[in-house]
């Protein structure tokens, strides 16, 4: 039986809002031109308010399950997200078309942070005697 | 070929930078925010994340985004690696999981 446990439960937030902030990056700088004005131009847009806050706000969740969680399983998890939810939103949301290859990047993604998150088996009495004595 | 050289060194300052940010966390018995903001490795990690951002944004400007994309990817690995040789994390038949994760961020990035 499969127990999918929260574990990675701020990765996959901080992941999902670093994709956010990724997102609205993108709109707030879209066709600004690449001079000194950049940076004005860049703040002057609300969109990239949104992107700071997403930004921050993913990066305090992503320090939070990096204290909580192994750092083999969080960064995958936050790579995964933040790449996947922008091509998600843009295909709901901007309709752009997304190739098959895509799509099974995120299937493939989905399977792998599912199997991540499933709870390691217990240890057997036999297996936790072994470690006590290891240490 | 800067462009494929400023990608990888991209990858690499955020690996690390991943990977200082998670050993420097090391001291605390409950996490706090404000306690890392005054921890000088902490520090150090987040500047060596932004220098890997800066290097990053550069990488874009000299490949197209399918030449650089990939790249960054690699650099989730780096701290997985470390994880598990230095760190001593056990990851078991996980191993499984991160790599199909890998090979979708690639196919994404295509």
């Amino acid at each position: 039986m499969v127990y999918i446990v929260l574990k990675i439960e701020e990765a996959v937030r901080g992941g999902i809002a670093l994709g956010l902030s990724g997102l609205f990056i993108r709109v707030a700088s879209t066709g600004l031109p690449l001079d000194a004005s950049f940076i004005i131009q860049f703040f002057s847009n609300p969109f990239s308010i949104f992107a700071l806050i997403f930004g921050i706000y993913g990066f305090i969740n992503i320090q939070v399950a990096l204290y909580e969680g192994k750092i083999a399983y969080v960064i995958p998890t936050v790579s995964a997200t933040s790449v996947a939810t922008p091509v998600i939103l843009a295909t709901i949301f901007l309709a752009e078309y997304v190739p098959a290859i895509r799509w099974l990047g995120m299937l493939l993604i989905l399977i792998g942070t599912i199997g991540i998150s499933e709870q390691e088996p217990e240890e057997s009495a036999i297996e936790k005697m072994v470690h006590s004595l290891k240490r | 070929m800067l462009g494929l050289i400023l990608s990888i060194a991209a990858a690499v300052l955020l690996g690390v930078s991943a990977t200082l940010q998670k050993y420097s966390m090391g001291y605390l018995k409950k996490f706090s925010i404000l306690k890392l903001i005054r921890n000088s490795m902490w520090q150090l990690s987040v500047l060596i994340g932004l220098a890997g951002t800066l290097v990053y944004l550069f990488a874009m400007r000299f490949s197209p985004i399918h030449v650089v994309q990939p790249v960054i990817a690699v650099s989730m690995l780096i701290p997985v690696i470390i994880g598990s040789f230095i760190f001593g994390e056990k990851i078991g038949s996980k191993w499984l999981y991160i790599i199909i994760i890998f090979i979708g961020v690639w196919f994404i990035s295509f």
